[in-house]
């Protein structure tokens, strides 16, 4: 049988289809734009997981969500390609969608990163900042009992200090900022009304009082020859004038409520003012070794008792003390008293020789200069400017 | 015919939503979530999600398509590995949760065993001048140690077992603070002598 050639448009048909096919397979094999990116893919899931589980994520939550929007927009744009006729697909948009994904991730990791060590300098910050109050606390409480209720904001304070250093150490930042801050508003708790009790060992006018009183004290024994006693409560310290000089220094223990100004029976506050030894009791008859009995309450202090009674600061069944002594069987190393001063026997035994009846005795906070209530108050002022 | 038939119904099969695959998937994410997987396993939970978002993208790519053309084998295959992920970082999470209870356990001992050894040490303490008022805080601290004690094991019982070992590790630095005190100031004592 003779074949039959096809006809012309046939053969033009046949070859315009070659050639689209193969300029087709050329515009894919040149553009590229059928190959998957797969390795990009991977590499973009990838930054994302690391961005996501690293240390900072918490700090970059909002870049994370930018990050992720762009990672599934990417995923999508892939599968949807993925889909359709080899000859259809193009990937390089999607290229160009996993590598911004992917930088997107990177920026936000760097961020978190950023933010973090941040908020670590702000917790490390605060945790400064709660051991500069706890060691003004140390330091209160090494010269005065604290109430009760103010020595337990201080065991908290304490025992929150510690966790927030710790989670420091873990890089917890936002839990440790978390704990300083805490320990600091308990630390204010249990230290704030006895540094605001504290600060009248600064007021120009109580200082020009007690340094009065002292000159006082000096002038008379100076004039008449007689012995004299001063008693420094915020230096521990107690002075025997003679003939308005100093000649012997002890150390003193005072009431455990050093800070205070005695108003009242049982609130172990050392009174403060002038007064005079009214008995002296020798071995045997004190439970301290031995003891100077002075005259308190004299009549300023039942004034100021009165007073304070009156504006309703003082239950109308208190009573206002008394049995203010210096004694022996000192050097605890403490304020202890119940109100009384208290020396080491050996001074007791000395002081008990040197002074009578009637010898002056005046009671200070201080006198302005160094003791340990007027040095915690100006390290305070000075760490707080 | 019946090829053509065939491939039709081949069609439909492949074009139905693995249901049972994605809600198990689905499930695990939530229950690895639930298991505490951020905290204890992020990097783990972190894949898992990075393979729910691929079968979240393969999904939405097929729902696009006309109904006659989609095939879910792809989706499939991405919720079988979509759940393997959740279900690693849920045991993940397990053990780090189990991990983080037995250090914090075995730090909540030793705490218990150095509030005594505190006790012991301050009770062989030098006293004299200058010591009475360091002893009265250290004693406060064994005591606020104590009653963190009691913080410590209300934070286990909630199984907020990191919180736990915090304070467990703040404690045990109080401790070990004031034992190495006495310590130095027993040292100290011996060297004045």
């Amino acid at each position: 049988m003779r074949l039959v050639p096809p006809a012309r448009w046939v053969r033009v048909t046949l070859a315009a289809l070659v050639l689209g096919v193969a300029l087709l397979a050329a515009e894919i094999a040149a553009s590229g734009r059928t190959r998957r990116p797969a390795e990009l893919r991977a590499s973009a899931l990838v930054g994302y997981e690391k961005a996501s589980r690293s240390p900072g994520s918490a700090w970059a939550a909002d870049e994370l969500r930018v990050a992720s929007d762009a990672l599934r927009a990417a995923l999508l744009d892939c599968s949807r390609q993925d889909n359709r006729l080899f000859v259809l697909r193009d990937f390089r948009p999607v290229t160009e969608a996993l590598v911004r994904a992917e930088a997107l991730a990177v920026q936000a990791e760097h961020f978190g990163d950023e933010r973090r060590e941040e908020a670590l300098t702000d917790a490390e910050a605060a945790v400064r900042e709660a051991r500069a109050i706890e060691a003004h606390a140390i330091a209160l409480v090494t010269v005065t009992t604290l109430p009760r209720a103010q020595r337990a904001h201080l065991l908290r304070a304490r025992l929150l200090l510690r966790e927030a250093e710790a989670l420091v150490r873990q890089g917890d930042a936002l839990a440790a900022r978390e704990r300083a801050l805490r320990s600091e508003a308990e630390l204010r708790s249990a230290v704030g009304p006895a540094l605001a009790a504290a600060e009248r060992f600064r007021s120009q006018g109580q200082i020009a009082t007690w340094r009065r009183w002292i000159e006082d004290t000096r002038r008379h024994s100076r004039a008449t020859g007689e012995p004299a006693i001063l008693v420094f409560k915020e230096k521990n310290l107690l002075i025997l004038l003679s003939r308005g000089i100093p000649v012997r220094r002890y150390g003193a223990e005072v009431g455990a409520n050093a800070l205070g100004v005695k108003a009242r029976q049982g609130d172990r506050a050392t009174p403060e003012g002038r007064y005079r030894i009214v008995k002296k009791k020798d071995r045997g008859q004190s439970i301290y070794h031995r003891a100077l009995l002075l005259d308190y309450p004299n009549a300023a202090d039942r004034a100021r008792f009165a007073a304070a009674q009156r504006r309703g600061e003082i239950p109308r069944g208190a009573g206002i003390g008394g049995l203010i002594e210096i004694h022996g069987d000192g050097g605890r190393g403490q304020n202890w008293t119940d109100g009384c001063v208290a020396l080491v026997n050996a001074d007791m035994d000395e002081l008990f020789a040197r002074v009578g009846i009637g010898t002056r005795v005046t009671i200070v906070g201080g006198d302005g200069s160094d003791g340990a209530f007027s040095s915690l108050l100006a390290r305070v002022a000075e760490e707080g400017s | 015919m019946p090829v053509l038939l065939g491939l039709a119904l081949l069609s439909v099969a492949c074009a139905k939503e693995p249901t049972d695959a994605l809600n198990a998937a689905k499930a695990a994410l939530e229950a690895a979530k639930t298991a505490g997987a951020s905290d204890y396993a992020p990097a783990a939970l972190a894949a898992a999600d990075t393979a729910a978002a691929a079968l979240d993208a393969e999904l939405k790519a097929q729902t696009e398509k006309f109904s006659l053309t989609r095939s879910y084998t792809k989706a499939a295959e991405l919720a079988a590995a979509a759940k393997t992920a959740a279900d690693e970082a849920s045991a993940a999470a397990v053990t780090g949760k189990e991990q983080m209870k037995a250090e914090a356990t075995t730090l909540i001992a030793g705490v218990r065993g150095g509030v005594d050894a505190a006790k012991q040490a301050l009770a062989k303490a030098p006293k004299g001048k200058g010591s009475a008022a360091d002893l009265e805080a250290m004693n406060a601290d064994v005591t606020g140690v104590e009653t963190a004690l009691g913080e410590m094991d209300s934070a286990m019982a909630a199984g907020n077992f990191k919180d736990a070992k915090v304070k467990a590790e703040a404690a045990k630095a109080t401790l070990d603070k004031i034992v190495a005190d006495v310590q130095a100031a027993i040292d100290a004592k011996k060297g004045a002598r």
